[in-house]
């Protein structure tokens, strides 16, 4: 089982059902004071496409998903569009339109050492050993029987997919050889340029935060204002944790906090905790 | 709770009771991307085993895969289809070989496999690495016929609309 404890145990991307996520991104309210999102796969950068929060956190277990995030976010801030993102994520030149059917072509092509050593010099000094260590098994994957294999697979992610369906959930046996991660490329914030536009104008906002604790093991009630409005989302947490744990952090929250919180997971949806 | 979480049983029972017929809905795409059932022209339908397949089809000769790579004349036909073949257990490897058949075929080629990606497998991880998905037939098809540009279409299963899917360049 994993421990979400090292750098082998993160997400490369995500794995929350865009499905289910891009349901609560319409239904929940567009503004709130305080937003905290899970790190994880970032799905919940899909709620930059239509949230307002004066502060963000995002917070995490495993410190080497922090990094990691961190990481990203740069690259994010550093690419101009969303072809250009995916390009240095995979470390191969993408052609504009591409779409599930056509990810095939784009991922046989070998890695290209130009793009990674290029987005690897732009980006800041602390960076570069997260992005080696991990987007140097991107670079040397390769594309066989239909799915790119990333080298030295990570617990939660064996395969790396630019595309991938709405609907379906994303496979991720930890047991077998099918872990994939994927960044739903031309849907969620990455459907079109404004979308990606948007994630990046929001991630260079000088009020993002990061955390490493145990969502249920922490205490909000002195982080938290009386009558803030709060927006958490917490990916599949609840689910992995177990019902009994959920509802015993759910009823913790009830009792100490004063906050307005609601609470966005996959499992649970969106209830309006406090 | 929506429909497409419900467990594997009671999804089944609904399917044989109420909603569709998988054979029939692949049947009918196939049909829209003809346009008529009779624009099909003489037809050969390639599987894993025979009998097999759209037995609808009017004109229609069913062979598997070795005696398919033993016809000489591949012009009498006006349409080939490949039904379901790595989904039913084909290897790649072979797949490729009866795609190079095609090199020099002019009529109208459909390539019928369980896409990868749909729901209906969800809960049995290693049919993601064995069955087809669109983009890698389509990687397939156009490293080994490159002169011919091919389209995708799905067809519905149990659980959403994309289980089946087809690649096909009409002429």
């Amino acid at each position: 089982m994993t421990t979400f404890s090292t750098p082998e145990d993160i997400y490369l991307a995500s794995v929350d059902n865009l499905h289910y996520v891009g349901s609560y991104v319409k239904r929940v309210s567009p503004l709130f004071d305080h937003f905290w999102c899970v790190i994880g796969g970032l799905g919940g950068l899909n709620f930059f496409t239509k949230l307002y929060a004066s502060d963000i956190t995002f917070y995490d277990v495993n410190p080497a998903a922090i990094d990691y995030a961190k990481m990203l976010f740069e690259l994010i801030k550093l690419s101009q569009n969303r072809v250009e993102f995916i390009s240095r994520v995979f470390s191969r030149p993408l052609a504009g339109n591409t779409d599930l059917e056509g990810q095939g072509l784009f991922l046989s092509q070998p890695g290209d050492f130009t793009i990674f050593n290029e987005t690897r010099n732009a980006l800041p000094l602390g960076r570069r050993s997260c992005f080696d260590f991990y987007f140097s098994r991107i670079l040397k994957g390769n594309y066989t029987n239909g799915n790119f294999l990333i080298s030295k697979p990570l617990t939660n992610c064996s395969i790396m997919l630019p595309c991938f369906p709405v609907g379906p959930n994303i496979p991720v046996f930890q047991s077998t050889s099918v872990r994939v991660n994927t960044f739903y490329y031309g849907k969620g914030w990455l459907e079109s340029e404004t979308t990606f536009n948007q994630i990046k104008q929001v991630l260079l906002s000088p009020t993002i935060q990061f955390q490493c604790f145990d969502l249920t093991n922490y205490d909000f009630s002195a982080i938290f204002e009386d009558n803030q409005s709060v927006l958490l989302y917490s990916s599949n947490i609840d689910d992995w944790v177990g019902k009994d744990a959920w509802s015993r952090t759910i009823s913790a929250w009830r009792r100490s906090i004063k906050a307005h919180i609601t609470s966005v997971s996959l499992y649970h949806g969106i209830k309006n905790v406090t | 709770m929506e429909l497409r979480t419900l467990p594997n049983k009671i999804y089944r029972k609904i399917h044989r009771c109420f909603l569709l017929d998988i054979h029939q809905e692949a049947y009918k795409k196939l049909v829209e991307v003809f346009g008529t059932a009779e624009s099909f022209g003489k037809t050969l339908e390639v599987s894993v085993t025979t009998p097999f397949g759209f037995y609808e089809i009017p004109n229609r000769d069913n062979v598997n895969c070795m005696e398919f790579l033993k016809i000489s004349d591949l012009s009498v036909y006006k349409t080939i289809i490949f039904h379901n073949l790595v989904g039913a257990g084909l290897a790649r490897e072979s797949l490729w070989r009866l795609i190079r058949k095609l090199k020099w075929y002019t009529g109208n080629i459909v390539l019928m496999e369980h896409n990868a990606y749909s729901a209906d497998w969800e809960y049995r991880p290693e049919l993601f690495l064995c069955y087809l998905k669109p983009e890698e037939l389509l990687l397939m098809l156009c490293t080994t016929l490159p002169h011919r540009s091919f389209r995708i279409t799905y067809s519905r299963g149990l659980r959403d609309t994309f289980r089946n899917f087809f690649a096909h360049s009409l002429c």
